[in-house]
């Protein structure tokens, strides 16, 4: 089922079940360029399934891929057209196209801390067989900010970088005052405890709330949620860093100058984003 | 080739990378490129007129066995954009400023000149009566050139429909096939607020569009001087052997110092005269240093008054 949430825009849920990601689609009047390459050709080809079943006309222009993490990528040659990426991902999963997907390669990763047990899982419970597994690397990548005009109706792909991944790239549909965030918004999640600095997460949300935006989805959340809310989800994590921060990333120390915002949104939330920006310090 | 192009010539420069360089008397009047990325074909600037761009889709349709997925337009131009139209399931590419430029400048222009050709036919006039006025010179020589170029544009005019790039970026953005990778860089301000470039790192290959005038007077009216210094700067810095110019024949390091050259006594001699206060005829009179003051280049006139004018305003 593809969700439409604007004149030009239509999405796809996540699913947790096996970590597929949000999924988008921009139709102009000379095509649609599709937001992610799912996590599977079974998640493409799902989404294939709902742009037929909203009947979207024209041809893929292209597939734009947020960053190199698998669940964003594994699908993307199942749509045919050209892959846009930033310069980063491209190399990144040129270089993932070149591993071996194994479960015994996989579980050996997992062990030398090169990959995470959650994506390990999940991959497996996604494709539990890997065998003829071909990553198709993006084929037209940038460095600077990107424009495609699909007749109507542009998208711009943006590198912002991040702490979950420092090639993140984000998605931004002027003329319906979307963005997709891809993971950028997420700490690290790849070394150790989850990460947050606040030399990367500070800058990155001045540069989120520069866009025009009214709506954003963040890949792995449920539904798009509006600017108001997102500028409350980011100042609060604003706060938190700079508590964190002021405090000589103490946590104890952090929390207590924490209690308003414990109170408004509760005590396991704002200890687990202390505790990344403390890791990220670390 | 099933068929011999009869406004440019070809030059296969490695295997599966072309120059095609505009032919005297033929109706290309700008140099473009063509280059099998494997699997893919990618054409680089259309010419001006449509019957060049249409010989230039067949060219690339023949040499490669493919029809062009990507279009990269190196300026707003008219020369270098004539035959888009005859790409029309590539993807076309530029910077962000040459679309703006495309959709600003000749979106305004081209109408009007399409639907009332005068402009274009005055010039025509202008360009014979200087060329009777001074017979057997390098002036008359350049003026006739003008004169040509002017035709072909105005018969072009009819069918030419403005194709706009719809893919832009700033910096640099890259294509890959599955034999080779090419790198587009934006190199602007040069010769216009909007220039990229095309770079074959594995082969040592450059295509400048206009940032490179090789053997012929640069048209510099829509340019920037000392970013077009910087941009040929940037040139040399490339791992890059071979370049093929906007204008002229395909040519090495030697020409774009040579242009490089060029373009600084330019701006040497356009400070010397508005220190001086001179008019524009007096700057004319101005000499060169050499080796420009010698080029045998028809263009040189026609060009150098047209570039002065602009710059002493």
């Amino acid at each position: 089922m593809i969700n439409k949430i604007s004149p030009h825009v239509y999405w796809t849920p996540p699913n947790h079940d096996t970590d597929r990601p949000i999924m988008g689609a921009v139709c102009g009047k000379r095509g649609v360029l599709v937001i992610e390459g799912g996590n599977s050709e079974a998640h493409a080809r799902q989404f294939l399934q709902g742009m037929a079943e909203a009947r979207l006309a024209g041809p893929i222009l292209g597939v734009a891929i947020t960053h190199w993490h698998w669940d964003h990528v594994f699908g993307a040659g199942v749509f045919g057209a050209p892959i846009f990426a930033s310069e980063a991902t491209r190399r990144l999963v040129a270089w993932m196209a070149g591993l071996d997907w194994s479960d015994e390669a996989l579980d050996r990763r997992v062990e030398e801390g090169l990959e995470i047990d959650f994506c390990r899982v999940n991959l497996k419970r996604e494709l539990p067989d890997r065998t003829g597994l071909k990553i198709t690397p993006p084929n037209v990548s940038f460095e600077g900010p990107a424009t495609i005009d699909l007749g109507g109706v542009t998208v711009r792909l943006v590198p912002v970088g991040g702490d979950h991944a420092s090639d993140s790239t984000v998605v931004f549909i002027p003329e319906d005052k979307i963005l997709f965030t891809g993971d950028c918004l997420y700490p690290d999640l790849h070394h150790g405890p989850d990460r947050y600095t606040t030399a990367r997460l500070f800058p990155l949300i001045d540069t989120i709330l520069s866009f025009d935006a009214e709506i954003f989805f963040g890949s792995h959340q449920d539904k798009p949620i509006s600017r108001a809310d997102m500028v409350r989800d980011l100042a609060l994590h604003k706060t938190i860093g700079r508590a964190a921060e002021s405090t000589g990333f103490n946590r104890q120390a952090a929390l207590s100058i924490l209690e308003d915002e414990i109170a408004r949104w509760g005590r396991e939330d704002i200890e687990e984003i202390v505790a990344a920006f403390i890791a990220g310090e670390k | 080739m099933n068929f011999e192009p009869a406004h440019f010539n070809l030059q296969e420069l490695a295997g599966g990378v072309w120059a095609a360089i505009d032919r005297s008397g033929g109706a290309a009047h700008s140099n473009a490129g063509i280059v099998n990325l494997g699997g893919r074909t990618l054409v680089f600037d259309t010419f001006l007129t449509v019957t060049a761009g249409e010989d230039l889709r067949r060219a690339a349709d023949t040499l490669t066995g493919h029809q062009a997925e990507w279009l990269v337009i190196s300026h707003f131009h008219l020369d270098h954009i004539g035959g888009s139209q005859f790409f029309p399931f590539a993807q076309i590419i530029s910077t962000v400023e040459t679309r703006r430029l495309m959709q600003g400048e000749l979106g305004s222009t081209l109408p009007g000149w399409k639907r009332n050709p005068s402009p274009v036919i005055e010039e025509i006039r202008s360009m014979e009566s200087l060329a009777a006025g001074s017979p057997g010179t390098l002036l008359a020589a350049g003026a006739l050139a003008q004169a040509r170029f002017d035709r072909d544009l105005l018969e072009t005019l009819p069918d030419l429909h403005l194709v706009l790039p719809d893919t832009t970026f700033t910096g640099r953005l890259a294509l890959h096939g599955s034999t080779r990778s090419v790198d587009l860089i934006d190199l602007s301000p040069a010769h216009t607020s909007g220039d990229c470039i095309l770079v074959l790192p594995g082969e040592r290959i450059a295509f400048t569009g206009d940032i490179g005038f090789f053997g012929t007077t640069p048209f510099m009216v829509w340019g920037d001087p000392r970013g077009w210094l910087r941009a040929l700067d940037a040139l040399l810095d490339l791992p890059v052997d071979t370049f093929v110019p906007g204008h002229g024949p395909v040519g090495t390091r030697e020409d774009v110092r040579l242009q490089h050259g060029y373009v600084q006594a330019i701006i040497d001699l356009v400070d010397c005269a508005k220190r001086d206060r001179l008019t524009l005829s007096q700057a004319l009179a101005l000499p060169l240093p050499e080796p420009y003051e010698s080029w045998p280049d028809p263009w040189r006139g026609i060009m150098m008054e047209a570039n002065l004018g602009k710059l002493l305003e």
